[in-house]
């Protein structure tokens, strides 16, 4: 019903998007000054994001935003400022304000108090933001990890309203949506695939980064283009300080970090990098029992750079870079002598892929009250398999070769350019607004075949150009002490092979203070998103495909209304939300077609349909003291309907999780030991398994028939309507840190399923001891240990 | 590590009712004939053994036509010449079907829910003409035969099928080398459509529906590869003439929606990265396919 008056009303909603900016002109012209400036780390001139600043004397506030800038207009007076950040100490002073100020402030972090797993540093209440949750990258690094490879995505899987895919996966799924539907951005640029080996690790080295914001519902009319979440990925600045660095040796991979200033604190620089060596230990190994024919290995490498300058207290610039691949390759060889002729053979097969992103940007301070971004952006994904077979013959009278060459690419390409303004007339009031364009280029799966320079055939689509454009603007204000609203719309349109398309997104959140400083927050947003994903199983392969909205396949779509509440003290925070979600125009693969069906058209395989989902989540957390953790319950149900797919009917999302459970400890023993564990627990995923089976004949019945063939025809039900085993899963870790002068050198040791509990992977039919037939279940990690050495100088 | 990853599980299922199973093509050439099997837990060993489909006899099979009562099927002993013996499970009555008729069937076997089934004969209003064959040589020294169909089709969703086929003899010979007999032998001819595309089903059937060409004319191009053996006459003295054939059907919905989704669950069964594709039926209370076409054939060569 709201949504209906959502609908009916939008004209209403628009009025009031502009009354409300006119009342924050309004406040803007009384007579005020203002006190601008950053927040950054005292160690290390890092950003802090979200830091508070607060007038005491009239309780008015302002938090920093992504780029650690704040305005706080206040009536001239005198000011008892103070700043505050979890995990450092409160900066207060006092002075008279007579004239606008600018007022940088540098924190210095109060150690002994070891505070917060999770941040959220304007508390819970005071916000109309609702379902946002960011995340510590200190502890993210703290937490127990698969082979000790700490990683941001699946500390996200650890939120309420967000599941982790299939076992392993770094895929995310954010209240019913498919892992295409969060828009992953690294210091504003998208990230189109987020994974390495298969999904099992994301891209992100947490060493690089300062800082992650999930947003899973009410989403600020700022953000588009995803239907299901923002997770938006801060990298640090670098040190402004002095020359910094920490490196790590693990089970699987090694990591570099250096940072530090260039001539003084107005320039900083940062370079992280991480390979994995599994290849150059298994290569000497495989060689020698090839006897040197064979060589083969898998590797991933991320690197990460950053510079940053301040022009002035007005104008900062940030270059970031981020380049990452996966390779895996083998090659084989073999040759033999027949009457004097050599016969050598040779195959090769490599597959890869890998994202490259940079980024340019530039904060500019107009006025005190008016702060602006501009980012320039380029973001590219590129997948490529390929195998090779190559003859050669060589001999007295003859000398030939001939070469055989398959090779499949696909990709995606985007450039981009984008304004922020953020727009600070007065405490109670903040307006953002900006534009963006994106020119995509999409290659949608590019097959390429060739016999020694004789054939050369290409097959599949060829590539789509794609214009994006987006206006918005939001406006977050407090009305009263009790109730605070961000109201905006986000306008975007869509131009591709002639056809376009725009959409109008209302976006609303609310917050009541309801006595007992207990928030009660509402929140809707439509979103709308013009490119796909084609996915095999959902499980993150690198070879699932980004497509564009074409005149065959519209946009997708979503609304979702959340409500909850929220309170917090004492360094506690609790918080309840209910959401109910529905999406259109997602698209599936029909019935019995896959990726590898290069030969046709992606939008002539795929059907579209509806999406719906509604739950239930408890968040409960501990930010301060030596022990500080979360627990997190979703209750929750997800569907799926296409008239193409299960003879129209609605069926059970593969990831519908009734319930799902994470629980988070991190335990300070004393300055040198530190503790942490998490405890997973989800209803089994769904699946589609036959129930039965039947002969049937193949051929048309006749009584002429000279022969009949019967074939076995299985009977799988609904689709997805079987449930795999519950999953669950307890990780340790231990630390021990050892401190001597500058240097911090860590040692943790830890285990991933400590009880070595079989999670359901995937199940087969096959046979028991006793021959007799049977469902076998297969896991893919039993309890895998692990051991980490790091180093921080 | 492998080993340590693999769980032999029992899987909750609630108690297994097998389900009758019925398959039966209506046509305007034949009779009423229909086969009756049942299914099974799936992990049951009777899915092992393939060669007779587990056809159950005894069945009451009452016959319907425009909701009028014509009969009850009996048995059918059909004989399997490839396997030798004789088949359970197939019931005949002498009725032959009727175009713009309905057929419903109700089986009731003790044991099993009473299934339903029920499918009209498609219109005798679809025309076509084989306008012209052309031979080629294909790529691998064979000849390919270019057949173009022209087909009026009627408005509202139509079901075609084609199907070329070789009525032929293969010749007998004894210890001498001698031809002693000709056995006559039919085999279906790989074709594959040339204008527009169709879904994998069988080698010889292309089966399609009238989306792209609704109510209009439209000429469908396919390429059929077979060979005109002519030493049979020449070298063996056969008499009689060979054939090769075309059947071209119009089909009910549900025959088409069947065949399709069964192939399409063959097709993939095993591959990992596609959705299992479920069966369409339009049998209550049961699985399987009552259907029909309407059948046109044509001589295209006589050799």
């Amino acid at each position: 019903m709201i949504v209906i008056a959502f609908h009916l009303n939008l004209t209403y909603l628009r009025c009031f998007f502009l009354a409300s900016m006119l009342l924050g002109f309004l406040a803007a012209s009384a007579q005020k000054h203002t006190i601008s400036g950053y927040v950054t780390d005292a160690s290390n001139g890092e950003t802090l994001i979200g830091a508070t600043v607060l007038d005491k004397r009239s309780g008015q506030g302002a938090i920093t935003n992504p780029f650690g800038f704040f305005s706080l207009s206040l009536s001239a007076d005198s000011v008892t400022l103070s700043v505050s950040y979890v995990g450092f100490q409160t900066h207060i002073s006092t002075f008279l304000l007579q004239e606008n100020t600018t007022y940088s402030v540098e924190l210095a972090s109060s150690s002994f108090l070891k505070e917060v797993v999770v941040t959220a540093t304007e508390q819970i209440e005071q916000t109309a933001q609702m379902s946002s949750i960011d995340l510590d990258v200190n502890k993210i690094k703290a937490l127990p990890a698969l082979m000790g490879e700490q990683d941001v995505l699946k500390s996200i899987q650890l939120l309420p309203g967000i599941q982790s895919g299939t076992e392993g996966s770094s895929g995310v799924y954010v209240r019913g949506g498919g892992p295409d539907q969060n828009l992953i951005l690294l210091d504003g640029v998208p990230v189109y695939n987020a994974s390495h080996l298969f999904g099992f690790f994301s891209v992100f080295n947490p060493d690089a980064i300062n800082k992650v914001s999930v947003i899973k519902g009410g989403f600020p009319a700022r953000y588009g283009g995803r239907l299901s979440s923002v997770i938006d990925i801060s990298m640090k600045e670098g040190n402004k300080k002095e020359l910094s660095g920490s490196g790590s040796i693990g089970l699987i991979s090694s990591k570099l970090t250096l940072e530090g200033p260039i001539k003084n604190e107005n320039t900083s620089f940062i370079l992280s990098g991480r390979r994995t060596y599994i290849d150059l230990l298994a290569r000497p190994i495989i060689k020698a029992a090839s006897e040197g024919d064979e060589i083969a290995g898998y590797y991933f490498y991320d690197f990460n750079g950053k510079l940053t300058h301040r022009f002035s207290d007005k104008d900062k610039v940030y270059l970031s870079f981020y380049s990452g691949d996966d390779k895996a390759y083998a090659r084989s060889k073999y040759d033999y002598v027949n009457e004097g002729d050599t016969y050598q053979y040779v195959d090769e097969f490599d597959l890869g892929w890998g994202n490259v992103i940079t980024a340019a940007r530039w904060n500019h301070v107009f006025a005190p009250k008016l702060f602006s971004n501009v980012t320039a952006t380029y973001s590219s994904y590129r997948f490529r398999t390929g195998v090779e077979f190559e003859e050669t013959i060589t001999g007295s009278n003859i000398d030939e070769t001939r070469r055989e060459i398959f090779e499949y690419r696909s990709g995606i390409n985007d450039l981009a350019l984008k304004l922020d303004l953020d727009y600070l007339p007065s405490p109670n009031h903040s307006i953002k607004f900006g534009a963006m364009g994106i020119r995509h280029e999409f290659n949608p799966g590019v097959s390429a075949f060739e016999v020694s320079q004789e054939i050369d055939t290409t097959l599949g689509g060829s590539k789509v150009y794609a214009n994006e454009f987006s206006l918005y603007v939001e406006d977050d204000v407090s009305i009263s002490k009790q109730l605070r609203f961000n109201i905006g719309a986000h306008q975007s349109f869509f131009q591709v092979n002639g056809k376009s398309y725009s959409s109008f997104q209302p976006r609303l959140s609310a917050r009541l203070l309801l006595p007992g400083s207990v928030a009660l927050k509402a929140s809707y947003a439509e979103m709308t998103q013009f490119i796909h994903l084609l996915t095999n199983g959902g499980i993150g392969l690198p070879t699932d495909l980004w497509v564009p909205a074409t005149d065959k396949v519209r946009p997708q779509e979503s609304w979702q209304i959340a409500s909850g509440l929220a309170k917090s003290f004492q360094g506690y925070e609790f918080s309840v939300e209910g959401y109910y979600k529905e999406m259109s125009q997602l698209i599936e693969y029909e019935e019995g077609t896959s990726y590898f069906n290069t030969n046709d058209q992606w939008d002539d395989k795929v059907v579209s349909g509806n999406g719906k989902s509604y739950g239930i989540e408890i968040f409960a957390q501990k930010k301060t003291g030596r022990f500080s953790g979360w627990a997190g319950y979703t209750w929750s149900r997800t569907t799926r309907q296409f008239d193409g797919l299960n003879f129209g009917r609605e069926f059970p999302y593969k990831f519908d999780r009734r319930h799902d459970v994470s629980i988070v400890g991190i335990y300070d023993l004393n300055d040198k030991w530190g503790l942490s564990s998490t405890w997973v627990y989800g209803t089994g995923n769904a699946i589609t398994m036959a129930q039965s089976a039947y002969f049937s004949l193949s051929e048309n019945i006749s009584r002429d028939s000279p022969w009949l063939y019967f074939q076995q025809q299985k009977n799988y039900g609904q689709r997805n309507s079987f449930r795999m085993r519950s999953y669950h899963r307890l990780d340790l870790s231990l630390t021990r840190t050892k401190e001597k002068g500058n240097t911090s050198r860590t040692f943790s040791f830890g285990a991933y399923n400590v009880y070595n509990r079989k999670n359901p992977f995937f199940i087969d039919q096959s046979y028991d001891n006793q021959g007799n037939r049977k469902f076998i279940q297969y896991s893919l990690f039993p309890i895998i240990p692990f051991v980490k050495w790091g180093v921080e100088f | 590590m492998l080993i340590s990853c693999e769980l032999t599980i029992d899987i909750e299922q609630p108690d297994f009712d097998a389900s009758l199973v019925v398959q039966t093509n209506l046509n305007n050439h034949e009779p009423l004939l229909l086969f009756l099997s049942q299914d099974y837990y799936i992990l049951d060993r009777a899915l092992e053994n393939y060669s007779d489909g587990n056809g159950l006899s005894g069945a009451d099979i009452s016959v319907f036509e425009n909701g009028e009562f014509i009969g009850l099927m009996e048995n059918y002993p059909f004989n399997n010449s490839l396997q030798g013996g004789t088949i359970d499970g197939f019931y005949s009555l002498e009725c032959r079907p009727q175009s713009g008729s309905t057929y419903r069937f109700e089986m009731e076997k003790e044991g099993f829910t009473k299934a339903i089934g029920e499918t009209k004969i498609p219109l005798e209003t679809f025309q076509y003409e084989i306008e012209e064959i052309n031979e080629s040589i294909n790529e691998w020294g064979g000849t390919d035969y270019r057949i173009e169909l022209s087909i009026d089709d009627p408005e509202g969703p139509n079901y075609y099928e084609v199907e070329v086929m070789q009525h032929t003899f293969q010749p007998v010979f004894d210890d001498f080398e001698n031809v002693v007999a000709f056995l006559p032998i039919t085999q279906g001819v790989y074709i594959r459509s040339e204008n527009i595309v169709i879904p994998e089903y069988q080698y010889d059937r292309l089966l399609f529906k009238d989306e792209l060409f609704d109510g209009k004319s439209f000429r469908f191009n396919f390429s059929a590869d077979f060979y005109l053996e002519n030493s049979l006459k020449e070298e063996y003295g056969l008499t009689e003439d060979s054939h090769v054939v075309v059947k071209i059907r119009s089909c009910s919905e549900e025959y088409f929606n069947y065949y399709n989704t069964a192939a399409l669950q063959n097709w993939n069964d095993g591959d990992p990265l596609v959705e299992p594709v479920p069966i369409f039926t339009n049998v209550q209370n049961g699985f399987g396919l009552v259907g029909s076409y309407f059948e046109r054939v044509d001589t295209i060569f006589t050799y």
